[in-house]
């Protein structure tokens, strides 16, 4: 009987290929969905609007938007937002919506924009003047020129409105006069009401 | 002489350290993945005219002007127009219409709604509110910010 001889069989090899190809097809799916656009939003609930207009995605990057966020519990000593978030962690989301506005201290609340924290309204005004100084109307209103950028306040569905108030009292300031504000809103999603 | 001998296979391109680099990308695209939230905007104004400095208690008569108060303790909304209260944002915005369509019908074209929310307001009522007027076709909807003197009318 002829012997095999072991040195010509060649060592046993699987096809890499079909699991490069998912791979691959995997890849090009989460650089797709991936939103890096998104930098400037801070992660809150904003509140639900039925009737919103959708966000132009082109005109992301050119925005402006002051997000106004709970400041960490990490930071301060906050038991109803330390409650609200022990709901939310826990998966109780019924139980923090049959009491949502549990923290309405507006020294709890913070206004950020590009990450930056403003604790005082005079750094908010010097920060919107900045971008307010980029587009200016041609005619004087009074003594103002007022500004043709939009801001967009985008604030937690909790946020006490005297959140929303600094801010647009900021860009009622004659140094800054923006006049045109959206504010951000969750659309509901498809298939819900 | 010995002929040298040739090697009729393929060569193999050694495929590992692109593996090793599509998996480190695609776990860290795994990792940091954030799915697109559809978020929507609602557009508003400030006074152009006016600025938010030192505005006096509006004229309640002359002017629609909603207001919308939070009760902290009973955890209730009241929402008024004018100095009347009215039980839920639909039954509001109706009246709020109408009184609109009057002040346009008597020439004032460019008549708004001025919100004036309390500072203890959260958000989501207010855009319910701004949700509700988009709804009704109403477009202006201005914010009227208080001074001092209407801060502390509104603590009363």
């Amino acid at each position: 009987m002829a012997k095999l001889n072991v040195d010509q069989v060649e060592p046993s090899s699987f096809d890499m290929t079909p699991m490069i190809d998912c791979v691959f097809q995997l890849l090009i799916f989460f650089m797709l969905a991936t939103d890096m656009s998104q930098k400037e939003l801070e992660a809150l609930i904003p509140p639900k609007a039925k009737f919103a207009e959708e966000v132009k995605s082109d005109k992301v990057s050119t925005r402006l938007v002051a997000n106004i966020v709970h400041e960490g519990l990490d930071k301060i000593s906050c038991e109803a937002w330390q409650e609200m978030t022990m709901l939310d962690n826990s998966g109780r989301r019924d139980e923090i919506l049959k009491n949502p506005f549990r923290c309405l201290k507006p020294e709890h609340w913070l206004i950020r924009i590009r990450k930056v924290n403003f604790k005082t309204p005079k750094d908010l005004v010097l920060r919107l003047k900045e971008e307010a100084d980029l587009e200016r109307e041609k005619d004087r209103i009074g003594n103002v020129y007022p500004s043709k950028r939009v801001i967009m306040i985008r604030a937690d569905f909790r946020a006490p409105f005297a959140m929303v108030e600094a801010v647009m009292r900021a860009c009622g300031d004659p140094q800054v006069a923006m006049y045109k504000l959206e504010f951000g809103a969750m659309m509901p999603q498809p298939g819900q009401d | 002489m010995a002929k040298a001998k040739i090697d009729d296979k393929m060569p193999q391109p050694d495929m590992t350290p692109m593996i090793d680099c599509i998996f480190q990308l695609l776990i860290f695209f795994m990792c940091s993945i954030k799915f697109k939230v559809i978020e929507g905007k609602l557009l508003s104004w400030l006074p152009k005219d006016k600025g938010s400095q030192n505005i006096p208690p509006p004229k309640l008569t002359e002017e629609v002007a909603v207001r919308v108060t939070f009760d902290e303790k009973e955890k209730k909304l009241h929402y008024y127009l004018i100095n009347r209260e009215f039980p839920n944002v639909d039954d509001l915005i109706k009246e709020v219409k109408g009184a609109l369509e009057l002040k346009k019908a008597s020439g004032e074209k460019d008549a708004a709604v001025k919100l004036g929310p309390a500072r203890n307001v959260p958000m989501q009522p207010i855009i319910a509110l701004l949700d509700a007027c988009k709804l009704n076709n109403i477009d202006k909807v201005e914010f009227q910010l208080l001074d001092e003197s209407g801060l502390k009318a509104q603590k009363k």
